[in-house]
Formats: structure tokens, sequence, C-alpha cells
């Protein structure tokens, strides 16, 4: 899988034969993810989850058999059946509906508040790792940069959410941005580690030589040479998120009761798991259960594509049978 | 008129962090380099050469002393990124593959240089394609990546990379010592080719003497970050007046069974941490000549001729030894006759 000089591979140069032109990279990189999917066939339940749960969420209108917000009394709390296939809530809402309507919700805020952190956490910290030990002021801002992003993290994940909900007020911003937030030194971290070591190549000295400015030496050397990581977390940091969402809803800190969300959906159910209703609060946790399930397998055969040695394993397992 | 680059008294600590001890990578080294002329700064390694290699191009800033070029200060940390130098002085890598962004293609890395000198689109293809004749690229390899070149001609990139610009000055820290035999000689004479072509200055660092002897016009020659001699090549092979100088030409070994390094002078021990170095000539705990003066007083440079300094206070001790024959050119000699 090597070049011919055998020296560097990396994720940019997973170079299967030479190859020229764009059209011809973009084969190799289909035959690379179709060779990691021959290798760790459970990736492709990850995909397969995850798309599911996409369409589910576009779709939503026309396969949900009610409207997900419309509570009907006669029906309250029906085990699963020809009418209802996964039963109906203690308010009559069917929960089939509500589990398909809510990705709507729970995706787009854990995606939006992925990205968000991403978008932050990804050039702040490709700057940080850039300056660190440059001159003393620009020390003195990764510092504080890095230590800032210490007592983020010092902070329970959970707790922290919640206050920043309580503070900006219940809504589906704030709980957008309270994802943001804790996912940003996640990022930050990451591609500061990855930028300190690319930092130290020779590419960059002479880029540096030759006169490019700092912008240009970490548009062009050091953001693509240190991204790859940072990627690959996207997936598994949106399934993390959806869990946090959820969970924040949970607690009655996220999305309010009848917008169909999973997390809210299992808090109203599970007062009636206790008399033997398990259905309003067990099929949505299932359902969020497995999204992140997906999400997190995504994330890592992203990883297996982005390094080389465990590419490399792969492909034998996959040639092996 | 002045010489193109000056370097005065140059001194280098680095901070031990959590101490207050330094290390003296480089000790008040002075030097110049003519227009179109190779200088080699040779020694072991910790002697400081691509320390002093990475000063002059901005990558680390010097503890004190004076840059020059082309007569111009340059400020304390000399700023390469200065409109007026872009472009002016570059520099080739040890490592050829890291030396290469692998994500960018050959014709990339070789017009990326000429993108900071606001030139035209047409212009760098134009000065890529001549590039990549002068280092002897096929034009299709300007489409693919590092990963897929060999070394050797992972480091005509490089070096394609760093003449690009027609610089005045080209710093070469160890260009062929990470290269196989075949590679290295093709290299060699690759970088001969472009000097005679462009007229561009090298400093030349590397500890391969045979390739110094091959190249260079000049030598300096450093222990420990200071310098021990330095002089015409030529003058400084065939008479090196320094011990330390002579006890480096004698380790050389060649590739021949009759050539064998003439062992007059050996150095005992090894080199010494250069943290916090004692005053004085730093050679004093190995040399056989150490007398108590060199303990103290660092000594100064003793001019032989001909543009010969030597940095020691025993020069005629060394010189009564008797000339080391210049084993190198003998071999040269032999080797030409041989596959002539």
């Amino acid at each position: 899988m090597s070049g011919p000089s055998g020296t560097i591979v990396s994720a940019g140069g997973l170079s299967l034969p030479p190859r020229a032109g764009r059209r011809s990279r973009w084969r190799s990189r289909g035959s690379l993810f179709l060779l990691v999917l021959h290798g760790r066939p459970s990736f492709a339940l990850g995909y397969v989850i995850v798309t599911a749960v996409m369409t589910c969420a576009i779709l939503a209108p026309w396969i949900a058999p009610y409207d997900p917000v419309t509570a009907n009394p006669d029906v309250y709390l029906s085990p699963p059946g020809f009418s209802h296939w996964l039963g109906t809530d203690n308010t009559g809402m069917d929960i089939l509906s509500r589990i398909l309507f809510a990705p709507r919700t729970d995706l787009t805020i854990a995606v939006l508040g992925t990205a968000l952190s991403a978008m932050v956490g990804i050039p702040l910290g490709a700057i940080v790792g850039y300056y660190e030990g440059r001159s003393l002021a620009r020390r003195t801002f990764s510092v504080l940069v890095m230590r800032a992003a210490d007592v983020l993290q010092a902070f329970p994940v959970f707790v922290f959410a919640i206050a920043l909900v309580a503070v900006f007020g219940q809504s589906i911003i704030s709980v957008v941005v309270a994802i943001a937030f804790v996912n940003i030194p996640i990022y930050l971290r990451l591609m500061r580690s990855q930028v300190l070591s690319i930092r130290g190549m020779r590419y960059v000295d002479a880029a540096f030589v030759a006169g490019s400015s700092d912008f240009a030496i970490l548009r062009r050397h050091i953001l693509p040479n240190a991204i790859a990581a940072a990627l690959a977390q996207l997936s598994v940091n949106i399934g993390w998120s959806v869990l946090l969402t959820a969970g924040l809803s949970f607690v009655g800190a996220g999305v309010v009761a009848p917008t169909p969300e999973w997390g809210s959906m299992i808090a109203t159910g599970y007062q009636n798991v206790t008399t033997g209703q398990w259905w309003p609060s067990v099929f949505p946790g299932v359902a969020l259960g497995l999204t992140v399930f997906g999400f997190a397998l995504i994330g890592n055969s992203i990883e297996v594509m982005a390094d080389p040695a465990q590419l490399r394993l792969v492909g034998r397992a996959g040639k092996g049978g | 008129m002045s010489s193109l680059l000056e370097v005065q008294n140059l001194v280098k600590h680095f901070p031990i962090a959590g101490s207050r001890r330094k290390v003296q990578a480089i000790n008040g080294v002075s030097f110049s380099i003519e227009r179109g002329e190779t200088v080699s700064l040779v020694g072991e390694s910790g002697s400081g050469k691509t320390t002093i290699g990475r000063c002059l191009l901005g990558l680390i800033e010097p503890t004190a002393g004076g840059i020059f070029f082309k007569g111009q200060a340059m400020g304390r940390g000399v700023d390469v990124r200065a409109k007026a130098l872009r472009g002016r002085l570059q520099m080739v890598f040890q490592e050829p593959a890291e030396s290469l962004n692998p994500r960018m293609r050959i014709g990339e890395i070789l017009g990326e240089p000429l993108l900071t000198l606001g030139m035209s689109r047409g212009d760098r293809d134009r000065r890529v394609a001549e590039t990549a004749a002068l280092i002897g690229l096929r034009p299709a390899l300007l489409d693919v990546r590092p990963a897929d070149l060999s070394a050797g001609l992972q480091q005509r990139v490089g070096i394609g990379r760093a003449i690009v610009t027609r610089p005045d000055l080209i710093v070469l820290d160890e260009p062929t010592s990470a290269l196989d035999p075949t590679a290295r000689a093709e290299i060699v004479d690759l970088l001969k080719a472009l000097q005679a072509d462009l007229d561009t200055a090298y400093l030349f660092i590397s500890h391969d003497l045979s390739t110094v002897r091959f190249l260079s016009h000049r030598v300096v020659v450093l222990y420990l970050g200071s310098i021990a001699e330095e002089g015409p090549s030529d003058r400084l092979f065939a008479a090196p007046r320094h011990p330390y100088s002579a006890g480096l030409l004698a380790s050389v070994m060649l590739p021949h069974p009759s050539l064998k390094a003439e062992r007059r002078l050996t150095l005992e021990g090894e080199i010494p941490s250069p943290i916090d170095l004692p005053p004085g000539c730093p050679l004093a705990t190995r040399c056989p000549f150490t007398e108590s003066r060199c303990r103290d007083v660092s000594p100064p440079p003793s001019a032989l001729g001909g543009g010969h300094l030597v940095h020691c206070y025993n020069h005629q001790k060394v010189a009564a030894l008797g000339d080391v024959a210049d084993q190198l050119t003998r071999f040269q000699e032999l080797a030409s006759r041989i596959l002539a």
C-alpha cells in the first residue's frame, strides 16, 4: 500500500497505484470505501441505520400513520396492535408516528450543535497549535484558550449543558448552543495536537522560507493534513449529541413536551413502566440506541479509512475472506 | 562589493525548560558567503551546523549576532518573508519525504514558492515546467503526489522547489544523507550542474566529508558551536591545521582497501555536552596539545594566508605532524581512472 519509497503513507497518500487526475482519485476513494465495508461488514450496518433514520426524518409526514402531536384521549395507553403498531402514550398520541418524526428534532439539534462546535473548535485548535511556542503574545493567547477549554471540560458535560439551558432559556436554540459548547474542547484538543505535530514537518518550514503567510501555511499545509482526525470524530459526535439532546429533554431541560423527541417520549412514558405499560418509553429508547450505535459505527469506519495502518489490516481480512 | 551573506558573531542559546541552564548551540560564529560560491559547514552531530542554517532563514531566532544579506542588516530574527527577501533564500531538507506535503501534487509543490512573488498563472506554469526540466523530472510526474516518487526523485523535487524562485542562496541541510549512494551521486551532480547554470550560492551543511570535498569552494569546520577552522576546500583537506579537523579528516572511511586513513592524530572521548560550556577552547578536554591557556581563553583566529583561518594556539604542532595526505583527492583520482 505504501509508495515506492516506502517512507510515508499518510491519510492523503493512501496510494493505491499511481493515479492522475481527479476522476481516478474519486474512483479510488470509492473502491476504498467498498474495501473497508468488505473487510468490516458491521460498518455497513451503521450506514444502513443512519440512512434509515434520515429517511424517516425526511419522509415522516408521508409515512407516519397519525399526526405526531394530536392526542386522542379515547385510546390512551393502548398496547401495540393493528391500529397503533407501537401503541399510544398516556395522552393517546401514536408512538410510531412520534418515533418517525423525532429524528427531525433530534438530528437537527445534534447536527447543528456538532457543526457549530466543529466550526469553532477546528480553526481555533489549528491557530492555537500553530502559534504555540511562538512570540509571547501568541503563546499567552494559546495558553488562555487551552485553560478555558480545561475549565469547560472540568464540568460534568450534562450539568454544564443543563446550566447553559437554564441561562439561555428553554428552547431548541439553547440546546444547540449547549451541545456546541460542550463539544468545542474536543475539536480544539484534537486539532491542536495534530497541528503541533504537523507544524514540525519540513514542508511547513519550506513554505515559511519561501515566504508564505501564516494564513497560507495553515490553509495549504496544516489544515488539509490535520483535519482527518476531526472529521472522523464528527460522526461519533453526532451520535453522542443525539444522546445528549435526548438526555436534556428527559430531565426536562431540552425540547418541551408535545414536540416529538425521543428523550421527552421516554420521560413521559417512564411512569407507566411501573404499571406495566412499557411501550411508551421502550420503543423510543430502542430508536435512540440504534441511532447512536449507527453513528458510532460510521465514525469507526471513517477512522479506519483515514488510518493507513488499520486499512492494511482490513484489506488483508477482506482478501482472506 | 559586499558579500552575498555575512554572519557576524552569531550566538544561539536554547533555554532548558525548568532550568536556568542553557544549551549553547552556537557560540559566536562568523563567516561569509560570496555570490555563486559553495560554503560547507561540517562537524559532528550537535556541532550546531543545522542551527546556523535555520537561524539564517529565520526559522529560529538567534540570541545575538548580526546577519547581513547583500550588505543589508536583517533584523535580529531574519524575516525571510519580507517582500524584498521573498524567494531570495531557499532551503533543501534532509528528509525528502517529510519535506513534501503528501496531499499536494508535485506541480503544486514546485509552484508554491512562486505564489508569494505575485507571478501570473502562465508565468508560474512556465517556470515550473522549466524547473522540472532542470531537475530532470518527466512532465507526467507533475501530476502525481510525493508518495508515488522514490526518495531520490523526492529530493529532486525538494531541490526544484528551492531553485524555482532563482534564489541567491540555498541552504542545503544534509540533502544527501538520507539517500542511497546512487541517488546521492545523482543529487550531488545535479547540485553542481544547477550551480553552474544558475550561479546560486550554496550553504552546504553535511557530515559527509567526501561530498563536501567534491562540492565546496570553502569549508567551515565547526565544533560545539564554534568555528575550529575555515579555509578553501583544497587547502583545508590537504593541510588541516586544527587538531579537530585533522582528527575529523583522519576518520573518513573510503571504499578502497589500500587507502587507509593515516591516524597521526586521534581525539579521545566523546563530544561533550553543550550545556554550560566552560570558557576556553571547546576541544580542550579531548585535544592532545592542550595547555593551560587553552582552558582559559578561547583561541583567536590565526590567518595562515589564502583565507585559511585556524582557531588554535598550537596549529604549528599540528603542522609539524606532517600533512595528512588528501586521501579524498587521491580516491577521486583513483575512482575517475577506474571509471573513465
